[in-house]
């Protein structure tokens, strides 16, 4: 087991640095951002001086160089815009980002679960075909419509909620509700086929014929063992969920890594680009790693070799 | 020897098997389930039909000229709604054009990106997983290790650069949401690759003398094929989606061409003035996704046989 | 039955996660404005951005600022300046100014605010516009001379931006502590900073113009248009930039909140002259002009909401001629010139807009409505939208041939016409030595009349050899509580020290 969590861990920086390497080349290929930085009145000699300043003229090749020696001394250069270091701009992020991530994560679970569970206990009803119907809905809705549309209602018309912003509980409703209805469809329409799967099988309807009561079987033995798959989706969207909550973050100004990251590539600013890249990188890939090891630690027959 | 389950890979097998059920009991059972999933197929079907008649048959149905400018005439409302006229029945845009000529037009793009960013990624994505999945070893620690760069890197940066570097054309898009999306055929071709690989059949070509790749073509390809299809329908649902994310971002289809994803998200500062903006392309974006997905159940269940073998 | 009761916790957690971590964003101030972008810095020298100054300019203070007119200046920390002579501005301080540390204003801090800016270990964003200047004299404790280079018209237009710096307090806590902790001499102290939470700022009851009439200000940023809107509607803030035309009519319907305005960017299609074949022509450049129907533009889409150009001035430009007819919309007379020109069946050419770009309204409508236009004489205008990075890079790399921009800063100096039309500062896509000539004199006259003068003829010469299609003058609009008496100012700048809530 020990080996196995090294050999992940091993991969997991080799992937890190080839990510660090892409992002490096990438965003540096895709355009400067002298003009935006500069005042409106800065003329081509301004321009080519401050290129120079900051070491964009030089080669690719020896500009990363300079980058990965300062980067092992855990210095991850300057936002441009900002002028402060970029990684504590980050990290500051960061909290905002797992609460909103968390909430959404909770909610969706809270409908999902029982919903798919109570959709595949009672397949091919009108229950069931709604539901899915339901959940198609939910994975084709437009975010920036939904997001609007409940502010409009529950903030402008009924007065019931802020409008936007990160403080209070009542501040997460919206944009958790917002940030999770596309995982509640997906973990829906997963729950429901993990459980038919399951209950189809062997075990189940030797249970059955025991003579055990239909709703202890369901719940006790095809949620238990539907969980495990579940559990990895839950790290997928987990993955999902903190990286990509762009829109939900605009449109409710929640201060998160998302938004952060989307300003960070339009703005060119590629000290705090390669900075999220690098921090939402490592969340995936040990959020990835945990899942697997909750896999192993929940279903006995996996074994790592 | 158990490999630790890859996540991707089960996702994928979870919505695969969304339909994968024991039969039902009895015989009156089994007919009502047909006929039920049938319907549903059938109105996937037609759905999809009559998307494909609009986009091919565009100039032929659409009452407007698309691109047809009229800015004294902007953002009226439907017909049925007070200020608009049986001329514009959906209403017209931010720049007087005409929505329904717009969105039979846009099914057109809308089509074309997702059905072809998925012929792209879905051969690219199968070959890959296939030889790793069958070859193992250094080929499949490296290429799924640069699918991993690949999903930890943002898709908007590779979006960015594409556009930026290529230019944004729809030639483009199709491209960007092909890289993007080869990741999950790879992942699953390599699993059920190196699940039959221990197969008694593939043992016998081996040992009859196969050569690699005569085995991977006409032994591993076949069973393989089933379930990506199946994949490959959901994918075809989920590009047209992406394709609206990428509007969002200015990086989607460039204007004036129609798409509904580019709808969308020019009707997106409208939302409080003229909602027909918004709702009409986000109907048809729902429907066509809805109507992908259930012809995807019935090819599922069509399949079914062979999936449960494996 | 492990697994509701896991999820119960798994709730109950997350909601005290939520509890611990948020604090209520209640009305934490007597004035909440909110901008699309929250502030970048508090260090002024290193920001350019509109949304940072219009918090730094309550926390510092600048040697003069521009009249409610827009036309003049008006002296701030200066109480008197003068022409020493013709490179040299002498500005007199006013005395007993105190940052909000107890440091003195005085020459000094003058003096060093001008060398950390422009000192090239700093590499502050804001040195370009001060290259015309080169240096800055301390001639008494409270007397202090700026010295430029050559004659320069329009100097006090740029000394209107420097917001002077606290050198002891600076000395003391180094410049990233500055940035984040600012201390200045204004209406208002620093008080907290969450970055894209929130800003605060506390009365400074000793400013030397008088204390405040609220006694605390805060900043919020929020970037979706519709959220900002419902902000103001709900009464959570007071104050929001950047209302969209379309929205205007339903706020002013509005028990609540008003509207005001003010003159904006300047809209322009700059055309490639150099290297375009079709567009090295004048005639065929004037002939656009005649293709593109602005009144339509501004009446439909923007609502009127904008004021037609005649040329490439603002309205308060000097040399600036209301009376100089502006391109009347002809197409049968643009596809004549365009025959005549060579190109009876038009010509295809690549138009590039950036839809977010500088604060441009609706520029991809516009850009869009603009190529249809231009398509009903001839010429096929191939729409390139690309993002504000990328297509600045393709500008400065020469490779545009048509592209749709705005100017903001300075109207009243006319400033844009040398960084965008003479030849040595950008040179990009037009070079006239005519036409450089004419601005070297304009940037040199320092008497206000001589200078309008050769305005009026820089004026009408560029508007004739047309190296853009004039477009118009946006509007920017804010939306206003209607218990707030603050009023859009003509220098871009949110000063909030005379603002008062009434209940």
């Amino acid at each position: 087991m020990r080996r196995y969590v090294f050999r992940r861990l091993a991969q997991a920086t080799l992937v890190i640095v080839g990510v660090s390497l892409v992002v490096f080349f990438v965003i540096r290929l895709s355009g400067d951002p002298t003009f935006l930085l500069l005042s409106a009145e800065a003329t081509e000699a301004d321009r080519a001086r401050f290129a120079h300043e900051e070491g964009f003229d030089r080669p690719l090749v020896v500009q990363y160089v300079e980058f990965v020696r300062r980067a092992l001394h855990g210095d991850l250069g300057r936002s441009l815009r900002y002028r402060q270091p970029a990684l504590p701009l980050v990290l500051e992020r960061l909290p905002a980002t797992a609460e909103l991530a968390l909430a959404a994560l909770v909610i969706s679970l809270l409908v999902a679960i029982p919903a798919g569970v109570i959709s595949a206990v009672r397949r091919d009803t009108a229950y069931d075909n709604l539901t899915m119907l339901g959940a198609l809905f939910g994975q084709s809705m437009p975010v920036f419509w939904l997001g609007i549309m409940l502010i409009l209602i529950f903030s402008v018309r009924l007065e019931l909620l802020p409008t936007s912003g990160r403080g209070g509980f009542d501040h997460l409703i919206l944009p958790a509700l917002t940030l999770g209805l596309y995982s509640t469809a997906r973990v829906t329409r997963l729950v429901r086929a993990g459980m038919l799967d399951v209950i189809g099988q062997d075990y189940i309807r030797t249970a059955q014929a025991k003579g055990l009561p239909d709703r202890r079987v369901i719940v006790k033995h095809a949620l238990r063992n539907t969980l495990i798959p579940v559990i990895t989706i839950i790290g997928l969207e987990l993955g999902t969920l903190l990286g990509g909550a762009v829109i939900t973050e605009t449109i409710f100004a929640w201060p998160g890594i998302g938004r952060l990251a989307v300003t960070a590539i339009f703005q060119r600013d590629y000290p705090l680009v390669q900075a999220t890249v690098l921090v939402t990188a490592l969340v995936f890939v040990l959020s990835n790693l945990l899942v697997d090891l909750l896999y192993g630690w929940l279903d006995p027959r996996i074994r790592y070799t | 020897m158990a490999r630790p389950a890859d996540p991707v890979h089960v996702a994928v097998a979870l919505a695969l098997a969304d339909a994968a059920r024991p039969a039902p009991r009895s015989r009156r059972g089994r007919f009502v389930s047909t006929l039920v999933r049938k319907r549903a197929g059938v109105i996937g079907l037609v759905i999809v039909l009559l998307n494909v008649v609009l986009a091919l048959s565009a100039p032929v149905l659409s009452p407007h000229d698309p691109l047809d400018q009229d800015v004294a005439r902007r953002l009226l409302p439907p017909a049925w709604l007070a200020g608009g006229g049986p001329e514009h029945l959906l209403g017209t845009d931010q720049l007087g054009r005409d929505i329904l000529s717009r969105i039979i037009y846009g099914s057109r793009i809308s089509l074309l990106i997702g059905l072809l960013s998925v012929v792209l990624s879905l051969p690219i994505g199968v070959g890959l997983g296939l030889l790793a999945g069958y070859f193992t070893g250094r080929l499949d620690d490296i290429t799924m290790r640069i699918a991993d760069v690949q999903l930890a890197f943002p898709f908007i940066l590779l979006a960015i650069t594409i556009a930026g570097v290529l230019g944004p054309s729809p030639r483009n898009v199709i491209l960007i949401l092909a890289v993007g999306g080869w990741v999950v055929y790879a992942r699953l071709a390599r699993g059920q690759a190196l699940s039959l690989r221990e197969k008694e059949f593939i043992e016998a070509a081996r040992g009859l003398g196969g050569g690699s790749f005569r085995i991977l073509f006409r032994h591993m390809l076949p069973n393989v094929i089933s379930p990506i299809i199946v994949v490959g329908t959901f994918g075809v649902a989920q590009m047209i989606l992406l394709e609206s994310s990428l509007s969002f971002l200015g990086l989607g289809v460039q204007p004036p061409t129609p798409s509904w994803g580019g709808m969308l998200n020019d009707g997106r500062a409208y939302i409080t003035v003229a909602w027909w903006l918004t709702t009409f392309p986000g109907a048809a974006i729902m429907l066509t996704v809805l109507g992908i997905n259930f012809v995807g159940d019935w090819l599922r269940d069509l399949l079914d046989p062979r999936l449960q073998s494996v | 039955m492990i697994n509701g009761r896991r999820l119960l916790g798994f709730f109950v957690l997350a909601l005290c996660i939520a509890f611990a971590f948020g604090e209520a964003l209640a009305r934490d101030a007597d004035i909440i404005i909110s901008q699309k972008a929250d502030v970048e810095t508090f260090d002024p020298a290193q920001s350019n951005n509109t949304s940072t100054h219009n918090v730094t300019i309550n926390v510092f203070d600048t040697l003069v600022r521009l009249s409610d007119d827009g036309r003049d200046f008006v002296g701030e920390l200066a109480e008197s300046w003068k022409l020493v002579d013709q490179t040299t501005w002498q500005f007199k301080l006013r005395r007993g100014v105190k940052f909000h540390n107890g440091e003195e204003l005085n020459a000094a801090a003058v003096k060093f605010t001008f060398d950390t800016t422009m000192d090239p270990e700093r590499k502050t964003r804001q040195r370009p516009t001060y290259v015309a200047f080169k240096e800055v004299r301390i001639d008494d404790p409270y007397t202090v001379s700026f010295i430029t280079h050559k004659p320069y018209a329009i100097a006090l237009t740029q000394i209107q931006y420097l917001m002077i710096v606290p050198p002891g307090y600076i000395k003391q806590v180094g410049w990233d502590e500055f940035g984040r902790k600012p201390v200045g001499s204004g209406a208002f102290k620093f008080k907290e900073w969450e970055r894209d939470v929130r800003v605060v700022l506390e009365a400074n009851d000793a400013y030397w113009k008088g204390k405040p009439k609220v006694r605390s200000v805060a900043f919020r940023a929020i970037p979706e248009d519709a959220s900002r809107i419902a902000a103001v509607q709900r009464g959570e803030v007071d104050i929001i930039d950047a209302v969209p035309y379309d929205r205007i009519k339903e706020l002013q319907g509005s028990p609540t909140v008003k509207i005001s305005q003010r003159q904006g960017e300047q809209i322009y299609i700059g055309l490639d002259t150099l290297r375009v074949e079709p567009l090295k022509k004048r005639e065929v450049r004037q002939a656009l002009n005649y293709a593109v129907n602005v009144d339509a533009l501004v009446k439909n889409l923007l609502l009127g909401y904008a004021v037609r150009l005649n040329g490439p001035m603002f309205p308060t430009t000097p040399g600036f001629d209301e009376k100089l007819p502006a391109y009347p919309f002809d197409p049968e007379r643009a596809k004549r010139m365009l025959a005549q020109a060579g190109y009876p069946n038009g010509f295809d050419v690549e138009f590039a807009i950036s839809p977010a770009f500088q604060g441009i309204a609706k520029g991809t409508e516009v850009g869009e409505a603009i190529a249809g236009q231009l398509a009903r004489v001839g010429v096929r205008a191939k729409l390139n939208v690309q993002d504000s990075a990328a297509i600045f890079s393709s500008y400065s790399a020469k490779k545009l041939q048509m592209y749709l921009f705005a100017w903001k800063s300075s109207p009243e100096a006319g400033r844009h016409i040398e960084t965008l039309l003479h030849s040595k500062t950008r040179g990009y896509y037009y070079q006239n030595p005519e036409a450089d000539k004419l601005i070297d004199a304009y940037f040199s006259a320092l008497d206000l009349k001589k200078r309008q003068e050769i305005g009026r003829e820089l004026h009408a010469f560029l508007r004739e050899d047309a190296p853009w299609i004039f477009l118009y003058q946006q509007m920017d609009l804010f939306g206003v509580r209607k218990n707030v008496t603050w009023e859009a100012k003509p220098d871009y700048l949110m000063r909030m020290r005379e603002v008062a809530v009434t209940k």
